[in-house]
């Protein structure tokens, strides 16, 4: 599985496990959750719920136990007695609210503050600005293809272009609209 | 002896930065609000990163109060031994 598979893998699980303790009308501290570790008895419906084996929800489990999501409610290494966190809560109702309002804050604004920016030329960021955002990058895109260098370099410098307008942070700071990178890096 | 201080910044859910994104330098988050981490661009719910924070401040205070407990049982038994002398 590769990070973003592992990432989703996460959010699902401890939404899941969310759930589960939200029914019980519990603190999170009360509910315990046992994942069986023999491996013909594992714990079946995380495991369909997250279309894995048992050996990917194992790895899950322990990436979770890591960074703190989950803890084991007593000394053991089995993945028995676990407990969600404070922050696998709020992971879990983050990527839930997320979900269902896709529009964060710094969106819902007409400008970001994200701190210092430094850019050559005439460039703005904010809403309404995206034309010349697409100008800037379209003048990137004929510099690499100007460029001196074998058509592997210049394609990895495209690459590398696109994932940087696909990030979601960028997608938020400059209001480009999904897909733009690809419209643009497809065009050339 | 002073009082024990410190910092508890709010920190992503999914990359643990420190760093969100804002509209602009006064801005407050509202209860609700979703807030999108300046590194990993994950949009955080901000009442979640608030509990978080305070369950991080409650287990701060917890070791500081067992410290003080320690420390007012250690002189505790330095002014007894001296009575007992």
């Amino acid at each position: 599985m590769n990070k973003e598979q592992r990432e989703q893998m996460i959010d699902k699980l401890l939404i899941h496990l969310n759930d589960e303790v939200e029914k019980t009308g519990d603190p999170i501290g009360c509910v315990r959750f046992d994942f069986q570790e023999a491996t013909d008895k594992w714990d079946e419906e995380s495991i369909a719920l997250l279309q894995t084996d048992a050996e990917g929800l194992q790895q899950i489990l322990n990436v979770c136990l890591s960074r703190g999501y989950l803890k084991r409610s007593y000394m053991t290494r089995r993945c028995e007695g676990i407990e969600l966190t404070e922050e696998g809560q709020g992971r879990a109702i983050s990527v839930d609210a997320a979900s269902r309002n896709p529009k964060p804050v710094a969106e819902m604004h007409g400008s970001i503050n994200i701190g210092t920016m430094n850019a050559n030329g005439a460039t703005q960021i904010g809403h309404g600005n995206v034309q010349n955002i697409e100008n800037v990058i379209q003048t990137w895109l004929a510099l690499i293809d100007a460029a001196d260098a074998p058509e592997e370099q210049k394609k990895e410098a495209k690459g590398l272009l696109a994932k940087f307008v696909e990030h979601p942070l960028v997608n938020t700071c400059l209001g480009i609209a999904g897909g733009f990178a690809a419209q643009m890096m497809g065009a050339k | 002896m002073e009082d024990p201080k410190t910092t508890i910044k709010l920190r992503c859910l999914f990359c643990k930065s420190d760093q969100f994104v804002f509209p602009n330098e006064d801005y407050k988050p509202q209860p609700g609000d979703l807030i999108v981490c300046a590194n990993c661009g994950r949009q955080n719910d901000y009442d979640s990163l608030m509990r978080v924070m305070k369950s991080h401040a409650e287990e701060w205070m917890e070791e500081q109060a067992e410290e003080a407990m320690k420390r007012a049982a250690k002189e505790l038994e330095k002014e007894l031994k001296k009575l007992s002398r």
